[in-house]
């Protein structure tokens, strides 16, 4: 056994000195509050698991303890534990309705020398003269290796491990984190598995208390959820959840107020793989007043009115209260027959406290056809109950219902509207309020191909395209007379092109007549506007056969080229000057050729 | 069931002469039923007893004819009235699913019609839906057809466009021509957003049959997860389409599939 009292009252001590004002403070609200509170002790261990090597708290809370008390005791050994002799000390005030409460904490450091689970054992300590019995403690040591194991832990927890399809099965999704570890929900749990169907949870399904398992603390969070098995034979199932694990800054300095971070790491646990055996609903005992409800049930009808006219309606409602699948439950199939007109029924729900509980209603208007009717109809109803594996037949019997015959010439007001003629013409009145059914139309108007929607028509696109080729035209065609009208070179190119091409025309033509004239006037000047539209200072007209070999020779034109354009000139020379008989002996195909090749030369 | 057969073999017996007929005749058989129709359930106030209750067969009768008559127009040809007419027999037959996809049809063909509008939120109340919340677009623009707004679009676009092109290109200074032809750009937005909004109802059915089954899986032998009110209109999801079923969310958010056959898309 070890003493610490020394340390302690120093500590205590050099709290009183340091905190003298608070002291006194909370010394005279505790004098005017006048109220005795009784001490108790409790002990913990922080954190209760551990790796081999790291160190923990035991702590001793001490609370309705007056400052100033001298504290005594000796603390336990426990072999393979070192608890350090040196406490820590910590102190907190609180004021709750007058009443004044001291709470002290020592803290001692614990080191394991061997893995094990240590306890602390109880012992006593003296407080201002007063003996407290200090509970016990336990600290879990690990392996390094395993001391993450189990801190968090993910169990689904079902009733049963055999349903029926489309039964309600109640499950609780529960999670266990163990105590001192910092975590937020990172989503909601997923489920994995096509066996079964999960209705949808609320947003914030989770309750969250404290349990201790094992001698160890833990947060324990539990949800609810509905599930239904959809298919038969094996089905498997196992669920998901995401947390995001915060841990603190380690930073010295700056670990306070706004400096202080929050790292969050996220992890997601799933549970283990549940195996369930699902059977289809038996088919023995199934009735025609099975509608698919499978849950437990009760079931009761009401008719109002009780005494009605030939042709008047009759409201009966079959409200059915309990627990299961109600939306597989489909309203009962009356059989009017011919004693009444039956009108599909308005169905209500109304869900219940309770998960998967609820009311469901079915309300039918039926409308009797003659007066011998002296009770309504059987509504059919029946339902499988899961839990006994049988089928459980609610069918209500008829009510009885006085009929009477309607009074002569009258027809009921209450008959509903979609029997009712709508004499009137569509009003203004009528058409705001939607109180009655509008008449027929009376003229088609404009027919169309049916179910034929397309946004883009082809006339719609056609007209575009259209548009877009008229706007690109006219935009280009300007453009182009812009360019051109600002550009006098290009404007000569274009045109001398075109007088080339007609005077070669010419030529040509001249030639398969045999008109020697003609075509060497032609091929003089076909020369001409070919060589003339690069030439902006002088006309075409007056372009000699020395201004045309000039741009031959810069456009590096080779010799035959040059020489059938001179050939061409001494023709049209001879024709002009000497009488046109002295060239004409090449003949003009001849002559057609070079004008040709020269053509070829000056592209 | 006896009398579910009849009404059926009644049904096809009542289409026979109408076989030949043109869309504008089968219109006007159907109309002059349907008004038979009425004329029996007026003749049926004023009756008692037997007589009473022959009228209202006949009534009935009547109604399946007009109801076969309109019918037979739409396998060649439909139109807004057509389908309001459809809506009218359909809920006079106490088929309200089918009644409210026939006037929302009607709606998409000539949103401007007060008289479908009313029809409309009628038998959504009969069959006990709440009343529709109008929003901002079917106040105003709704109310006009897609069309009409996708001509509009592309009126103001090429307008627009011409009046900030051409002027300067033509000499046409002035700062007033183009400002026009921008505001009347920025105008073409307001067609734009129609065309945008209208394009919400793409993919929205209405569920046609009381208690359709919302599928787990699209096969045959699926298990129900939950079931449709007729009527209830649902939001079909086109990329998860299968041979006989689409994959559907309702507005409560329950999403399953639903046999194709259950649905009527209000565009097709």
């Amino acid at each position: 056994m070890k003493s610490f009292n020394s340390s302690i009252d120093l500590r205590v001590r050099h709290l009183l000195w340091s905190n003298f004002g608070s002291i006194l403070f909370v010394l005279g609200l505790t004098l005017l509050a006048n109220r005795s509170h009784a001490l108790s002790v409790r002990s913990e261990v922080k954190p209760q698991v551990i790796a081999l090597g790291q160190s923990a708290t035991y702590n001793i809370v001490v609370s309705g303890t007056a400052r100033g008390q001298s504290i005594g005791g000796q603390l336990p050994s426990v072999s393979g534990l070192e608890i350090s002799n040196r406490a820590t000390t910590s102190s907190s005030t609180q004021i709750i309705n007058g009443a004044v409460s001291h709470t002290l904490t020592y803290g001692f450091n614990l080191r394991a020398q061997r893995l094990g689970v240590f306890t602390i054992p109880g012992w006593s300590m003296e407080i201002g003269g007063q003996r407290l019995q200090v509970p016990p403690a336990t600290l879990k040591v690990m392996d390094a290796k395993d001391a993450f194991k189990g801190v968090f832990q993910l169990d689904l927890e079902l009733s049963r491990d055999s349903f029926y399809v489309g039964e309600a099965v109640e499950a609780v999704l529960r999670l266990l984190v163990r105590e001192g570890v910092d975590v937020r929900l990172a989503g909601p749990p997923e489920k994995i598995g096509d066996g079964f169907t999960q209705d949808a949870v609320e947003k914030d399904p989770w309750t969250i208390k404290q349990i201790v398992r094992s001698g160890i603390r833990y947060q324990q969070a539990t949800a609810p959820l509905v599930l239904t098995p959809i298919k038969d034979g094996p089905q498997s199932l196992k669920y998901e959840l995401r947390l995001a694990v915060r841990s603190r800054s380690r930073d010295p300095l700056f670990d306070f107020g706004a400096f202080r971070r929050v790292n969050e790491k996220e992890l997601s646990i799933e549970t283990e793989i549940r195996n369930f055996g699902v059977k289809p609903l038996p088919s023995e005992g199934r009735t025609g007043a099975f509608s698919g409800a499978v849950g437990r049930f009760e079931a009761v009808a009401e008719a109002l009115p009780g005494q009605v006219s030939v042709g008047d309606p009759v409201n009966l409602i079959f409200r059915v209260t309990g627990k299961g699948r109600f939306e597989r439950m489909q309203a009962p199939e009356l059989d009017g027959g011919d004693d009444f007109k039956i009108y599909p029924p308005k169905i209500g729900f109304e869900a219940g406290n309770k998960l998967g509980t609820g009311v469901k209603t079915f309300e039918y208007i039926l409308i009797p056809k003659h007066a011998d009717t002296d009770q309504l109809l059987e509504i059919p109803f029946a339902f499988f109950d899961p839990e006994r594996g049988v089928y459980v037949d609610l069918t209500q019997r008829p009510m009885a219902i006085t009929v009477i015959p309607a009074p002569e010439g009258t027809f009921s007001p209450l008959m509903p509207e979609s029997v009712v003629k709508s004499s009137a013409s569509p009003s203004k009145r009528q058409t705001v309020s939607g109180g009655r059914l509008l008449p027929l139309r009376t003229e088609s108007r404009r027919w169309v191909s049916p179910g034929d929607f397309r946004l883009l028509k082809p006339t719609y696109v056609g007209t575009q395209c259209m548009a877009m080729a008229l706007f690109s035209l006219v935009f280009l065609l300007r453009r182009r007379q812009l360019y051109l009208a600002g550009d006098a070179s290009l404007r000569r190119r274009i045109a001398g092109g075109k007088a080339a091409s007609e005077w070669s025309q010419k030529a040509k033509d001249a030639a398969a007549q045999g008109n020697g004239e003609a075509f060497l006037d032609a091929a003089r000047r076909t020369l001409q506007e070919s060589v003339g539209r690069h030439m902006e200072a002088s006309e075409a007209e007056a372009l000699t056969f020395d201004d045309i070999r000039r741009h031959l020779e810069r456009r590096s034109a080779d010799a035959s080229t040059i020489e059938n354009a001179r050939t061409l000139f001494d023709a049209v020379d001879l024709l002009k000057f000497g009488g046109g008989h002295g060239h004409t002996r090449h003949g003009l195909s001849e002559l057609l050729k070079s004008l040709n090749q020269v053509q070829e030369g000056l592209k | 069931m006896r009398r579910n057969f009849c009404c059926i073999g009644f049904f096809f017996l009542a289409l026979l002469p109408l076989y030949g007929l043109t869309v504008e005749e089968a219109f006007e058989k159907g109309n002059q039923a349907y008004v038979r129709g009425e004329n029996a359930l007026n003749d049926a106030r004023k009756k008692s007893g037997p007589d009473k209750e022959f009228q209202i067969e006949t009534a009935e009768r009547e109604f399946q004819e007009a109801l076969g008559s309109f019918q037979s127009c739409l396998e060649k040809a439909e139109s807004a009235a057509l389908h309001y007419n459809l809506g009218n027999s359909f809920f006079k037959l106490g088929l309200a699913g089918h009644a409210i996809y026939h006037f929302r049809r009607a709606q998409e063909l000539d949103p401007s019609s007060e008289e479908i509008r009313a029809n409309l939120a009628f038998v959504r109340k009969a069959a006990g839906f709440p009343e529709l919340q109008a929003s901002l677009y079917d106040k105003t623009l709704g109310r006009r057809p897609v069309d009409f707004w996708m001509w509009m679009l592309a009126g103001g676009f090429w307008l627009g466009v011409t009046l900030l092109v051409f002027p300067r290109m033509y000499g046409l200074g002035g700062a007033v021509i183009p400002i026009v032809g921008c505001a009347v750009l920025l105008f073409s937005f307001v067609p734009l957003w129609a065309v945008l909004q209208a394009g919400k109802f793409r993919n929205q059915a209405i569920v046609l049959d009381a208690d359709t089954a919302l599928l787990v899986s699209p096969t045959e032998d699926s298990a129900a997860a939950a079931f449709l009110q007729s009527g209830e209109a649902v939001t079909i999801q086109p990329a998860k389409k299968q041979l006989h079923h689409f994959f559907v969310s309702s507005d409560d958010g329950e999403e399953g599939w639903v046999f194709s056959k259950h649905l009527g898309r209000i565009r097709e």
